[in-house]
C-alpha cells in the first residue's frame, strides 16, 4: 500500500531526445492508474523511472513520501510486469514465482505459502512444473503477475501486459487484472497505448502526449470533457472531429462556421455564449463527436457532405465524409443508419448544437 | 526435376569429398599407430596406409616404456582444464562488463582488448619470461595457467553474445531484487550455454596444443604438457613413426570427447555469434 509521486520530472537521454517534460503525477493509495498515449509519448519512460530502470535528468520521485529517486530498483519494492512477461526461460513455473522471495531471503516455509496462494489465486497450480516455452501466452501471462504478486510490493507496474495476446484472451485477462487488483487493492500504475484498456481499468487515467500529460481524470469525463484537442482525437474510436473554424455575431445570436456553413451557436454546446463572445473573429477550432453527427431526411439536413467512403463493423458504420470539392475525409460519422448512398453521393445529415466543443487557437478548450 | 536431382548428387559428391579429405589424416594416423614402423613406411605412398590391416599394440607400448604418458597426459589436462574454467569466468564477466553496465572508460578499454587481439603471444613471450622468472614461477602449474586466463577473443565472443540478448530478463532480475552478479550467474549465465560452449571448446583446442611457452618456462617432466612429449619422439632418437602416430592418436582423443560433448551447443553459439571455424 503506497501512494507514488511524480514531482516535475523532466528525462532527456543521451542521444538527446526528450520523453519527459515537466512531468507531475499523484497516483493515490491502492489507485490503478493508467497511462495512456500513442507510442513515443512518454508514457513506459514514467514506468521505468519509477521502476528505477532509467535515471531522472531532473525533478524527483516519491513513494509513500520517501524520495525514491536515486535508489536502485531493488530497494524500491516495486513489481512490474513486462509486455513481453521475461519470464526466466530456464526456470520452472514454480522457480519463477519464488525468485524474488529468494531475492529477499525468506525461509523455504514462506516461500511455498506464498507460492501456493499465488498459484491459487492464479489457477497456476497444475502448472508449477513446467518451463515458461510450454505455457500459453495468456499462462505465460498470468506467471508475469504472479511473479509481481507473491513479494506483495508497494506498488505494481505494468508495460503494456496485454499487448501481445490474441483479442478475445486480453478481453479475459483484462477482465482478470481488474479483479486481482481490487481483491489486492496494490498501487498500481499501467501503461497502455490502447484507450478501450485504459477507459476499462483505470479508475483514473493520464492521457499523454511528447512527453507531457495533456489530462488526468477519470474516464468518463475524459470523453466528457477533453482538457484540449488532443485528448479530444484521442479518446473515442474514431476520436472527435476537430475541424478549424470561426465565429461571428449575427442577428440571431452567435453563428459557428463548419464546412463552410455558418450555424446559431444556439444552446451554446458545452461553452456557454459568454466565454465564446470573446473568440468572435478569431480562428478557433470546433468538435463534434462521430456519434454527434447524425444521419437526417433531405428535408431536415442541416449539412450536405460527399461519403467518401464507408467501413463496416458489423453492428454499425463509418461514413467518411468530406466538401463536395474536397477529395479528403474531413468528418467521420459513426451510426448503425445503413446508408443507400454510393461513394460519392452527398449525404445528409444533421447534429445538435449541444454537442459542439469548442477550442481556442492553442487547442485549448473553452468551457463555461 | 532432373537438373535438380543432379545438383543435389554434385552437392553430396562434393560433401564426400571434403569429408574424406578431412578424415584421412586420421586414418592414416589411426592405421599407422597399430602397424610396425617398417610397415608404416613402405605403405606411406599407397591407399593402404589409411587401412589398419592389423592391430598390433606394440606402438601404444611404446608410448608408455619410453615417456610417463599419463604424467603428461594429467598435466594437460589440469592445465587445460583450469585455464578453461578459470577463463570461462573471468571472460565471461568482462564482456557482460562490457556489453551491459554502464561505466565510465568502457569504450577506451573495449577497443584495448580488441587491440590486444592482434598480438601474438610470440611478441610478448620474451618480457613475459623476464617477469615470470623475476616472480619465481618458473616450473610451475601456475606460469603455464595464469597468463592463459584472460582473453580477448573470448571476451569479445561473451560480448557480442551479450549485447544480443534482450535487456527484459536482466531488468526484471533487478526489479525483483538481484543485484549485478547474482543477475548474472542465475539469470545470465543459465541462458547462454551456446556462447559459453564456444568459448570452452576453443579454448580447449588452442591450450591443449600450445607449445612454445612451456618449452621456454618449464624443464623437466613434473608439470610439462603432452605436446613437449611428443616433441621428445622427433628429438630424441629413434625416430619411430607408429610411436608417434600411437601418441598422437591418445593426444587427440581427449579434444574429441570434449568437442562431442559440447557440440550441441557449439553450433549453437557459432550461428549466434556469427563467427566462423
Amino acid at each position: 500500500m503506497a501512494s507514488v509521486a511524480f514531482n516535475s520530472i523532466s528525462k532527456t537521454f543521451a542521444n538527446g531526445t526528450r520523453a519527459l517534460i515537466d512531468f507531475d503525477l499523484q497516483v493515490h493509495d491502492g489507485e490503478l492508474l493508467v497511462l495512456v498515449g500513442p507510442s513515443g509519448c512518454g508514457k513506459s519512460t514514467a514506468l521505468r523511472l519509477l521502476a528505477g530502470l532509467e535515471s531522472v535528468t531532473d525533478g524527483n520521485i516519491c513513494i509513500n513520501d520517501t524520495d525514491v529517486t536515486d535508489m536502485t530498483p531493488q530497494q524500491r519494492n516495486i513489481a512490474m510486469v513486462f509486455q513481453n512477461y521475461a519470464l526466466y526461460p530456464h526456470m520452472s513455473v514454480r522457480r519463477n514465482l519464488e525468485f524474488p522471495l529468494r531475492m529477499q531471503k525468506l525461509s523455504v516455509t514462506e516461500r511455498q505459502k506464498r507460492v501456493s496462494w499465488a498459484a491459487e489465486l492464479l489457477q497456476l497450480t497444475d502448472l508449477l512444473e513446467r518451463v515458461p516455452a510450454q505455457l500459453s501466452g495468456g499462462q505465460r501471462q498470468r506467471v508475469a503477475m504472479g511473479r509481481a504478486i507473491v513479494r506483495e510490493p508497494q506498488v505494481f507496474l505494468m508495460d503494456e501486459p496485454l499487448s501481445n495476446l490474441d483479442a478475445k484472451m486480453r478481453q479475459q485477462i483484462r477482465g482478470e487484472i481488474a479483479a486481482l487488483q481490487r481483491r489486492l487493492i496494490i498501487t498500481t500504475l499501467y501503461v497502455t497505448h490502447d484507450q478501450i484498456e485504459a477507459m476499462t481499468l483505470g479508475h483514473r487515467v493520464a492521457v499523454m502526449y511528447q512527453g507531457r500529460l495533456q489530462q488526468l481524470d477519470v474516464p468518463q469525463q475524459l470523453y466528457a470533457r477533453p482538457a484540449n484537442t488532443f485528448v479530444a482525437g484521442f479518446i473515442g474510436s474514431p476520436g472527435m472531429n476537430v475541424l478549424p473554424s470561426r465565429l461571428r455575431q449575427a442577428s440571431t445570436g452567435l453563428q459557428v462556421e463548419i464546412c463552410g456553413k455558418w450555424f446559431d451557436v444556439g444552446k451554446h454546446g458545452q461553452a456557454n455564449a459568454q466565454s465564446l463572445l470573446a473568440y468572435v473573429g478569431q480562428d478557433i477550432f470546433v468538435g463534434l463527436r462521430p456519434e454527434a453527427l447524425l444521419p437526417a431526411d433531405p428535408a431536415e439536413a442541416m449539412l450536405e457532405l460527399k461519403l467518401v467512403d464507408v467501413e463496416e463493423l458489423g453492428h454499425e458504420q463509418l461514413f467518411y465524409l468530406g466538401e463536395q470539392q474536397a477529395s479528403q475525409t474531413q468528418l467521420i460519422a459513426r451510426h448503425t443508419y445503413t446508408s443507400k448512398i454510393n461513394k460519392g453521393g452527398a449525404m445528409p445529415l444533421r447534429f445538435d448544437s449541444v454537442a459542439l466543443y469548442y477550442f481556442n487557437s492553442a487547442g485549448m478548450a473553452i468551457y463555461s | 526435376m532432373q537438373a535438380r536431382m543432379l545438383a543435389t548428387l554434385l552437392r553430396y559428391l562434393g560433401l564426400v569429398i571434403l569429408a574424406i579429405l578431412f578424415i584421412a589424416p586420421i586414418m592414416f594416423m589411426l592405421s599407422g599407430s597399430f602397424k610396425p614402423d617398417a610397415q608404416v613406411l613402405t605403405e606411406a605412398g599407397s591407399w593402404q596406409a589409411f587401412i589398419p590391416s592389423q592391430l598390433n599394440l606394440e606402438n601404444y607400448h611404446d608410448v608408455f616404456a619410453r615417456v610417463d604418458f599419463l604424467r603428461y597426459l594429467l598435466n594437460s589436462i589440469f592445465i587445460t582444464g583450469m585455464v578453461v574454467l578459470l577463463g570461462l569466468v573471468v571472460n565471461s564477466l568482462a564482456g557482460y562488463g562490457f556489453a551491459r553496465l554502464p561505466w565510465r572508460g568502457r569504450k577506451l578499454m573495449f577497443a584495448l582488448v580488441l587491440a590486444i587481439l592482434i598480438l601474438p603471444l610470440e611478441a610478448i613471450a620474451v618480457p613475459l619470461f623476464y617477469e615470470v622468472t623475476l616472480f619465481g614461477w618458473r616450473n610451475t602449474y601456475l606460469v603455464q595457467i595464469l597468463p592463459f586466463i584472460a582473453n580477448a577473443f573470448s571476451i569479445f565472443l561473451f560480448y557480442t553474445f551479450f549485447l544480443g540478448m534482450p535487456h527484459e530478463l536482466e531488468e526484471a532480475a533487478r526489479i525483483d531484487g538481484a543485484g549485478i552478479l547474482r543477475t548474472f550467474f542465475s539469470i545470465i549465465v543459465p541462458n547462454s550455454k551456446p556462447v559459453f560452449a564456444t568459448v570452452a571448446i576453443l579454448t580447449f583446442l588452442t591450450q591443449w596444443g600450445v607449445y612454445i611457452w612451456p618449452l621456454m618456462v618449464t624443464s623437466g617432466e613434473t608439470v610439462r604438457p603432452l605436446p613437449l612429449a611428443i616433441a621428445t619422439f622427433y628429438t630424441l632418437p629413434p625416430l619411430q613413426w607408429g610411436d608417434i602416430f600411437a601418441f598422437g592418436v591418445m593426444m587427440v582423443l581427449p579434444i574429441l570427447l570434449v568437442f562431442l560433448f559440447f557440440q550441441r551447443w557449439f553450433i549453437r553459439g557459432v550461428v549466434a555469434s556469427g563467427i566462423k571455424g
